[in-house]
């Protein structure tokens, strides 16, 4: 029985181990060369692999790629199934208008012959004036759907198109503004998809690009720091075991939360992919809205939707820019102190502008910058270059201020700043701001959450299964 | 996931003292059938062990019990502040523009969609352009704020109000701490110092109002990081001899690193509620624009009127055009993001900071009968070694700690999203759960081994 408890321990490890160890590698492996400090935004860029400027290109953005393609694929099957829906659905919505007809005309005539019965035979009559009043507003309104969905002749795909853009476009280009506020490394204009087609979901796919390219950044970078951290203390350039687990700390603090946002983001995504999917339904809906039960509240639902789509987007960008805030905040108080818009871990995205810096800090700063410069090799940072740099250059800066380079040897400090971060950020901060932002406890389209609870379920199968095992075997 | 995370920082520690024991793997005796449980290995285990813990206690100690200690959860708040205020500068920045631009925009649709609500419904034409300027006016008037930086503007009225908050909290606490005799170990001034001397170009707050901010929650630090001390002694004084030391010694690490942070977050989520304040403003200057129904019927009236109960309203045609525009003005609900609601946050933050601070007060007042502090040199000693008492001491202070987020409601102050307070310690209890259930499943299945 202990064997079997020490099987399942294992299994559970290793399968932790593993996963953890597989988000570390892809974040490794997303940003190229070494992680030793950047002290620029652009060599910092260049290390993720950022082609153009364009920020949704870089190495690390989880499943752009995939997604691109997905998002093709489906732009592809909602056009097909619009075009479906156009050329169909004026059968719905005349059988509509005839039921509505002949049911608004029966009970007309009913309710005038039932008060005509009461009536002398000379003051009998059927008025048509409410008749027709209630006729043309529905005709109208079927009409204007008509046209829209282009069954009189114009409008349909295009016209459909624009809507999207003016409605779903501005709700995502709200959290890209935000989200390119955190990184600051260029407008949203020229941020997005490098895919340029006319699709249907490209008014969702580029911004959305922007917001995930973007939350990757700042994921990367918080990341970079852990690694600058680990580098430094495996290295033997500063710091020692517990400079080491602080790093590992805020590697892991950054994955966590930047897949934890990932899926946030993936649950808006598809609300709106199923709004622009929908949308020719929507409108004829809403033709009918206060004249059929079943289509009220259709329109008013698809827009209540985009609202709270357009303030998730919005509360996700703030979590990253908050997150990445602190963080930078503590690394400038720490890597070298004082706070003087320089750290020598982060690349700087949100930081401070380097000001008032005094002696010792520049000098700090240009050690690093230099040797980055000395020791980048095909685009990447050499560890073993920057080693040597560093070495040669430390002592001679450190001649003139002795200890200049100490700031790494508080480790145990440093694991506990992050672990207080980490507690900030899921006790306080992303709760505040779902509050303040309005998240629903529960909601009922969640695809995020639902595809992050398939992933976990998957992953702990083997763990599932070692269990199921053991207990069978204890039965017996 | 937060269980999860829990989970890896009790591993991660554990890994820390495997990697710190790496010398108490016992080498070269192994006993009869391969059993390593010998007694050369176990007093080998046990010395390396303590050897081990006793440095760390030393470390601990050396750094944590000294006058001018910067509690670590005040380095956190720092940068949790200095972070808010650096995100509240880039959103300024970023979204003044936006945010004047909209407005505009916002206004041309209003005015559009209420003629042609006017010349459809009310036929009232006059009425329409008296409330057509005063919207302008009001919207001209939001502009120039937001121009102009409306953090800092805000700051300049509210800073007093966070100055009386803390004043008041510091006055409730030094009090009730000399009627019972107690002398706070004095943080704060490590605090002042510390806050003094990491200045930020970004800061809303002036560094003695930000030290105020910190020194209330963290004024217990030097009472709990004492325990804590002395937990780590008792975790020494265990091993080997006494499971009972041990299991106490941990329970006290574990209860008094817990109230520490439990002070700390709650302080940082009223310290959230100031910066998110502050941060939205942007979005208020919408909210008092298009949000809510204004009461005034003069057009000068309606600027003033908007201060106090935010705007005069959405549209109020009613078609598909009406429903998007009133819809995506919800985005900054009236609720959320009005002036008003805003002050209201501002000042229940301060009545909930100040309410927090006499729990605090209270809570020295209990733990002054087991921590004394040296009046010369400010460093707290635990004056009662009896670790029952300390420990029912520490329970007592851990339960007014989960209970200060309702003391603090009950007495006025009321601040959004309170469930943070419960959900930490809903965790905490979830592990506690998790752990006395894994180490019961192990201990029977080591019986069942036996057997």
């Amino acid at each position: 029985m202990l064997k079997a408890k020490l099987i399942q321990i294992a299994v559970k490890f290793i399968m932790g181990a593993i996963a953890l160890g597989v988000g570390i590698w892809y974040l490794s492996s997303s940003i190229g060369g070494a992680s030793i400090g950047y002290t620029s935004l652009n060599s910092f860029l260049s290390a993720i692999g950022v082609q153009n400027g364009d920020i949704a290109s870089a190495n690390g953005c989880f499943l752009c790629g995939y997604i691109e393609k997905l998002f093709a694929a489906i732009g592809n099957a909602a056009e097909n199934f619009w075009i479906a829906m156009v050329d169909n659905i004026w059968i719905l919505l005349a059988i509509g208008f005839g039921i509505f007809l002949f049911y608004t005309t029966i009970i007309h005539l009913y309710d005038a012959s039932k008060k005509n019965v009461s009536l002398d035979e000379s003051e009998k009559k059927i008025e048509f004036k409410p008749w027709f009043d209630k006729i043309w507003k529905q005709g109208v309104r079927v009409m204007m759907a008509g046209a829209l969905l282009g069954i009189l002749g114009f409008g349909g795909t295009i016209v459909l198109k624009q809507i999207t853009n003016i409605t779903i476009t501005p709700v995502m280009f709200v959290g890209a503004e935000l989200s390119m506020a955190a990184t600051g490394v260029s407008d949203s204009a020229q941020c997005g998809t490098s895919i340029q087609n006319d699709d249907i979901l490209n008014p969702v796919l580029k911004p959305f690009m922007c917001v995930v390219g973007n939350l990757n950044t700042v994921m990367l970078a918080g990341a970079a720091g852990g690694f600058s951290l680990m580098n430094y203390s495996w290295m033997g350039m500063g710091g020692g075991l517990f400079t080491w687990l602080a790093g590992l700390a805020l590697v892991i603090m950054f994955l966590v939360i930047g897949f934890n946002l990932f899926f946030d983001i993936l649950s808006v995504i598809f609300k709106l992919v199923f709004l622009i999917i929908f949308l020719p339904l929507i409108i004829a809906a809403g033709a009918f809205e206060g004249t059929w039960g079943l289509a009220n509240g259709v329109v008013s639902n698809s827009i209540n939707m985009l609202v709270k789509s357009a303030i998730r987007i919005v509360a996700i960008a703030l979590k990253i820019l908050i997150t990445y805030a602190i963080v930078s905040f503590a690394a400038d108080e720490y890597f070298p102190g004082p706070n003087d818009g320089y750290n020598a871990i982060l690349p700087p995205l949100v930081t401070e502008k380097s000001q008032k810096m005094n002696d010792q800090a520049l000098s700090v700063m240009s050690v690093f910058s230099n040797c980055e410069k000395v020791s980048i090799v095909n685009g990447a940072v050499d560890k073993e270059l920057f080693k040597n740099c560093f070495t040669a250059n430390r002592a001679q800066v450190e001649r003139r201020y002795p200890g200049a380079f100490d700031f790494m040897g508080n480790g145990f400090e440093f694991l506990l700043l992050w672990f207080g971060i980490f507690f900030l950020y899921f006790y306080v901060m992303s709760q505040k701001i779902d509050t303040l932002l309005g998240k629903d406890s529960k909601e009922e389209f969640d695809y995020g959450n639902w595809i992050k609870d398939l992933g976990k379920r998957i992953w702990g199968a083997p763990a599932q299964i070692t269990e199921q095992i053991t207990k069978a075997t204890e039965k017996k | 996931m937060i269980k999860k995370f829990l989970v890896l920082c009790c591993l991660l520690f554990a890994f820390t003292s495997n990697v710190f024991a790496a010398s108490n793997i016992p080498s070269g005796d192994v006993g009869n059938f391969g059993a390593w449980a010998t007694e050369h290995n176990r007093e080998l285990f046990v010395n390396n062990l303590t050897d081990d813990i006793s440095a760390f206690q030393a470390g601990f100690q050396k750094n944590v019990l000294v006058k001018d200690y910067v509690p670590i959860e005040a380095k956190v708040g720092l940068a949790f502040m200095g972070g808010m205020s650096m995100v509240g500068g880039v959103l300024e920045r970023s979204l003044v523009r936006f945010i004047s631009i909209f407005l505009i925009v916002m206004f041309v649709f209003w005015v559009m969609l209420e003629a042609y609500q006017m010349m459809k419904a009310t036929q009232k034409s006059r009425e329409l352009i008296e409330e057509i300027i005063k919207k302008a006016v009001l919207i001209t008037i939001w502009i120039w704020i937001i121009q102009q930086g409306p953090a800092q503007l805000f700051m300049w009225i509210m800073g007093p109000v966070i100055t009386i908050g803390t004043y008041l909290s510091d006055l409730i606490l030094n009090s009730i701490t000399s009627t019972a005799g107690v002398s706070l170990p004095d943080t704060c001034t490590a605090i002042h110092n510390y806050v003094a001397n990491t200045p930020s170009s970004y800061a809303i707050l002036d560094s003695t109002q930000t030290a105020n901010l910190l020194c209330v929650p963290t004024r217990l630090s030097g009472f709990f990081y004492t325990a804590v001390a002395m937990g780590w002694k008792w975790i020494l004084v265990g091993i080997g001899t006494s499971a009972f030391t041990f299991a106490a010694g941990a329970t006290f690490v574990v209860l008094f690193i817990y109230n520490i942070w439990k002070f700390a977050l709650m302080a940082f989520s009223v310290i959230a509620d100031l910066f998110l304040g502050i941060m939205m403003l942007p979005f208020t200057a919408i909210a008092q624009c298009f949000g809510g129904k204004s009461s005034t019927n003069t057009p000068f009236g309606a600027p003033l009127d908007a201060l106090g109960s935010g705007g005069n309203g959405k549209t109020t045609y009613d078609g598909y055009a009406g429903k998007i525009f009133n819809g995506f003005l919800d985005l900054f609900n009236t609720k959320n993001f009005s002036l008003d609601a805003q002050i209201k946050r501002f000042i229940n933050a301060m009545i909930y900071f100040v309410s927090l601070s006499i729990v605090i007060a209270l809570c020295a007042a209990i733990l002054s009968g087991v921590v004394d502090v040296d009046i010369a040199t400010q460093i707290p000693t635990l004056k009662n070694d009896s670790f029952m008492t300390v420990l029912i001491v520490g329970f007592l202070v851990t339960y007014l700690a989960s209970t200060a987020g309702d003391i603090a409601k009950n007495i006025g102050g009321n601040i959004d999203g309170s469930k943070e307070f419960t959900k930490f310690g809903d965790d905490i209890k979830k592990l506690w759960g998790n752990t006395t259930k894994t180490a019961q499943d192990w201990y029977k299945a080591a019986r069942g081994g036996k057997k």
